[in-house]
């Protein structure tokens, strides 16, 4: 069975325990289960500096599930430095919301038309929210 | 493919390009139904039409087990946003462009004559994008309170006004959104297309035919998205060279 390692995302409102709940349905879906987790800082989601770090400190890790896409879209520009570093690192990468997975940078470069698609539409309701904040404190 | 096609109102009924496409979706459809209910009929049509009789006194729990039974199946079995956006693949392409994305999975909607459960008055966006069409895809000929009402854009703007005026008041609404609404005739081998933003809803079906439809959404790659995360509920159909290209580009850079 599969070793993963699930990443929840520190910017949700969502409880822990449901994020885990939800990865822990995808790590069954590919197979495997999750045996460690964590979370990045939330002062450093924007970067992600922990997770691969993590994941190659970990013995026996298959791959890591992050509960959403969206931990890759807190930054000026979606992550995709990290995302390829992982799956060059051997890893592979399931996103449990959006049950997607990629074993290859090859795959991600295939399916990345969606990616930057979904990350230019995260950014316009993130700006359209700090607009609506801004225009009630305002 | 006739000239006089408008979507001004947000809606139309249109007659598929490739009737075949549909033949064998229901065809497929078909047979995973009989399997499931375990039909008797060996005509799509008859069978369909007539699928109320073999539900005839079977418990409100079994029949909703087989219902999700069928969908799960359908959903796994049946290529239903490829087959369904083939029949239909000039307009939408028209309407939408050439970069798609399809919802991941599609809905079917059984409705035996004198279900108490139509579909309540209601319309897609918001939440779904603004910017998504939804194809609603008869498996028989739809007509009367078999079919599905719609209020174009304009009489869904003036149903508003009236909730907007009366906020408390869902019953009058109801009564005033449904005065203005149409009931399109669909047949099969047709399809209502319509815009998210048209209030639409169904009737107790009170024909003596089943009613068993689709509904399945379309929209552009990069068009806004709606509050409901895109990459849960679309994945891509078609995608253009233009934007694959770009893409390609973007994220060569992306991985500097």
């Amino acid at each position: 069975m599969k070793q993963f390692y699930s990443c929840i995302d520190a910017l949700l409102p969502a409880p822990q325990p449901e994020q885990h709940e939800v990865s822990k349905k995808k790590a069954t879906k590919e197979g495997g289960q999750i045996v460690f987790y964590g979370a990045e800082e939330y002062r450093v989601v924007k970067h992600q500096p922990f997770i691969l770090n993590k994941l190659q400190r970990t013995a026996g890790i298959d791959g890591v599930v992050f509960f959403t896409i969206d931990q890759f879209c807190y930054g000026q520009t979606f992550n995709l430095k990290l995302l390829c570093d992982i799956l060059n690192s051997k890893f592979s990468v399931h996103f449990a919301r959006e049950d997607i997975s990629f074993s290859s940078v090859k795959e991600v470069e295939e399916k990345f038309i969606t990616l930057s698609a979904y990350f230019h539409a995260f950014r316009r309701s993130s700006d359209i929210s700090q607009e609506e904040i801004l225009g009630i404190v305002s | 493919m006739s000239n006089s096609f408008s979507f001004e109102k947000g809606f139309a009924v249109v007659g598929a390009d490739e009737y075949g496409y549909l033949k064998t979706l229901r065809k497929e459809i078909f047979s995973i139904t009989k399997d499931v209910f375990k039909l008797p009929n060996s005509e799509p049509e008859e069978g369909l039409n007539n699928f109320h009789k073999n539900i005839k006194g079977m418990a409100l729990g079994e029949l909703n087990k087989l219902r999700i039974e069928l969908i799960q199946r359908i959903t796994a079995e049946c290529d239903v946003r490829e087959l369904v956006f083939k029949a239909f693949e000039k307009r939408l392409l028209g309407l939408l462009g050439p970069d798609i994305l399809a919802q991941k999975n599609c809905n079917l909607v059984l409705q035996p004559p004198g279900d108490p459960n139509p579909s309540e008055l209601h319309r897609d966006a918001p939440a779904n994008s603004p910017y998504e069409l939804v194809a609603w895809v008869p498996l028989v000929d739809c007509f009367g309170t078999k079919a599905m009402y719609i209020l174009d854009i304009k009489n869904t703007e003036k149903a508003f006004e009236f909730l907007n005026s009366n906020p408390t008041n869902w019953t009058g609404f109801e009564s005033y959104a449904k005065s203005l609404a149409m009931t399109p005739k669909v047949s099969f081998g047709e399809a209502l297309i319509f815009h998210t933003g048209c209030l639409h809803g169904s009737d107790i079906n009170a024909e003596n035919e089943t009613r068993v439809s689709l509904n399945i959404r379309y929209k552009n790659i990069f068009s806004p998205s709606g509050l409901k995360n895109q990459l849960q509920f679309f994945s891509p159909l078609r995608v253009s060279e233009v934007a694959r290209l770009g893409s390609l580009l973007e994220a060569r850079e992306l991985k500097k």
